[in-house]
């Protein structure tokens, strides 16, 4: 599978706003497709920080999904905005 | 008016003195005294392993830091930010420091002696004619004066080396005892500013750890770039662009996984 990765961070800070994982989409859908995105969004958000939570949101009009990386304690609950981001709160 | 003719005066002292002398010292030590407040963050349970594995990379060209022999050390206004790279932890260090002394003081009483026979000579002159009123009297009184004068000038210095010798020979003692006080007086004057110090470094800490804060994020920001181009490097990805805009680094590329 094909993955777009966009990490936006700010530089006097180092605070993260945003990490997304997004699946490229190819055509057919792997019958796998949702563990491996889960498992790419995971390895990508472990290069930035250690246990982050991974939510998954879906944007309603595409079919792909979209790895929302949160930090432990920041809570899962995703947002139903059409176009969603994933942020990452950092320190 | 002929030629002045001299006369030679020889003149010898038996010097034999001894006294009870005193030997001081005084010594003055400077040092410093520093007072910390320090709080400590753990990054390694948080922030990840790719970042933290940039740090020495980052923080060697990074402007403003110095490698320790703990890791990298940043200083700030009243205080310093410190990476440490064996144990991956962040801390803030407010830091007070004051110049103190210390003074110490110490005496003892030497036996001093001199013993010794000395000699001088003195010349007058005079004119068989009396001319000007050079009698050979008036030139052996004068010589004898100058003997006499010499004696004693030789008799003060005889004196004066003996109180020298005397002096260096308890001095070195003398001066370990006032040193010792001293260092004393020192350690006493550190440990009561240093507490005083510490104090303040801790109403300071939260400023400190402002200012310090803003460093180390800065330097943070620098490793979590690097570990994500290192990330994506290794995973081939394509099309890696880097853009800035308002203060907002972006990263983005493509990769099959």
């Amino acid at each position: 599978m094909r993955y777009r990765v966009e990490f936006r961070y700010r530089e006097d800070t180092g605070e993260v706003e945003l990490l997304q994982v997004e699946v490229v989409e190819t055509g057919q859908r792997a019958p796998d497709h949702d563990e491996q995105h889960d498992r790419v969004a995971a390895e990508v958000a472990s290069v930035v920080e250690q246990f982050a939570q991974i939510d998954e949101v879906t944007d309603p009009g595409a079919s792909a999904g979209r790895a929302r990386l949160t930090q432990p304690g920041e809570g899962t609950a995703a947002t139903e905005e059409a176009q969603r981001v994933q942020e990452l709160g950092s320190g | 008016m002929c030629n002045p003719r001299r006369v030679q005066v020889r003149a010898a002292r038996r010097l034999a003195e001894a006294w009870d002398q005193e030997v001081r010292r005084q010594v003055t030590l400077h040092g410093q005294a520093v007072g910390r407040a320090s709080v400590r963050e753990n990054l390694a349970g948080t922030v990840g392993r790719p970042v933290l594995a940039c740090m020495d990379r980052v923080l060697d060209e990074l402007d403003g830091w110095q490698a320790t022999d703990d890791g990298y050390r940043h200083d700030v206004d009243g205080g310093y930010v410190m990476f440490r790279t064996d144990t991956y932890e962040l801390e803030i260090v407010a830091e007070q420091t004051s110049q103190v002394r210390g003074e110490g003081e110490a005496a003892t009483t030497v036996r001093a002696a001199v013993d010794d026979d000395l000699e001088a000579e003195g010349t007058g002159r005079y004119y068989d004619d009396e001319w000007g009123g050079f009698t050979e009297r008036r030139a052996r009184q004068a010589a004898e004066a100058e003997a006499q004068r010499a004696l004693d000038q030789a008799a003060a210095d005889r004196i004066a080396a003996a109180r020298e010798l005397a002096d260096a020979g308890a001095g070195d003692e003398v001066r370990a005892a006032a040193e010792r006080q001293a260092q004393e007086a020192l350690a006493r004057a550190v440990a009561a500013r240093e507490e005083q110090l510490t104090s303040i470094a801790a109403d300071r800490l939260a400023a400190v750890g402002v200012a310090g804060r803003a460093v180390a994020n800065q330097a943070l920001a620098r490793m979590t770039q690097e570990a994500i181009l290192t990330y994506a490097r290794s995973r081939h990805a394509e099309g890696v662009r880097m853009s800035s805009s308002g203060g907002v680094l972006s990263i983005q590329f493509e990769m099959e996984a």
